[in-house]
């Protein structure tokens, strides 16, 4: 079960890579756009997925696995930290303000609408 | 092997020990772990990008792998959300209060812990210390 995890982890986080990339090429400025676009989109997702009430395995693979290597912590501080270091300070507290108002309203929103479908 | 193929592997491969390293933190630790795991990786994340990929050490899919790989999928944000809406739900609300705040401003306490390591770091091997 542990390997089916880490390949739902390593899935999660090409797709990370691979539209990180694609949304830099396409959108430029300071605030960052793409870490932001898959944080709030996997909150909204896992949220939704908790709220059906996965069975074990399908939550460790989906859950756990893919969008905890789709989403990320560690990228979304680093940035918040390069936007301070550049001077960038409204952008810097835009992007964290939103991040974790948006991110947490929407596993709150996915949470919701996952419960509904179950009834 | 093209450079960009190479770049998905090494995401590929180290996503999947970051993944099932952060796993085996939760099963310890419940929802600690994700702090655990977010803290911890904030810090290598801000240590490998101004120390490592700064002074150009590894190579290119090697930084890749292990930034956007290991670590990336080491840390998580949609679990952290989650995590405090569950804390929400169960009205442990002085619970949840503190898993937030201790995310937030440790996550930033260790990103800036890494950048003042490294930047020491590379005074140092500069000879400016």
């Amino acid at each position: 079960m542990i390997w089916m995890l880490g390949l739902g982890a390593s899935a999660g986080a090409c797709v990370r890579y691979f539209l990180t990339n694609l949304i830099k090429k396409h959108v430029k400025g300071s605030f960052p756009l793409a870490t932001f676009f898959l944080n709030v989109s996997g909150a909204l997702v896992l949220g939704f997925v908790v709220g059906i009430k996965l069975k074990t395995l399908p939550y460790a693979i989906l859950g756990t696995g893919f969008l905890g290597g789709y989403t990320t912590f560690s990228t979304f501080n680093t940035e918040l930290f390069a936007l301070l270091d550049d001077h960038n300070y409204r952008m810097a507290v835009l992007y964290g303000i939103l991040s974790y108002v948006i991110g947490i309203s929407f596993a709150f929103l996915g949470f919701m609408l996952g419960q509904h479908l179950i009834g | 092997m093209s450079d960009k193929v190479k770049n998905y592997l090494s995401v590929a491969f180290f996503a999947f020990f970051g993944g099932i390293s952060r796993y085996y933190l939760g099963k310890i630790w419940q929802s600690s772990g994700t702090i655990v795991a977010n803290l911890v990786g904030c810090f290598l994340l801000a240590f490998l990008t101004y120390y490592v990929i700064e002074r150009d050490l590894l190579a290119g899919w090697l930084n890749v792998g292990l930034g956007t790989g290991f670590i990336g999928a080491f840390t998580t944000f949609s679990s952290f959300t989650v995590d405090f809406m569950k804390l929400v739900n169960a009205h442990h609300l002085i619970h949840a209060m503190a898993y937030l705040s201790i995310s937030i401003l440790g996550g930033f306490l260790c990103v800036t812990l890494g950048y003042i390591l490294a930047s020491r770091l590379v005074k140092k091997e500069k000879g400016e210390f």
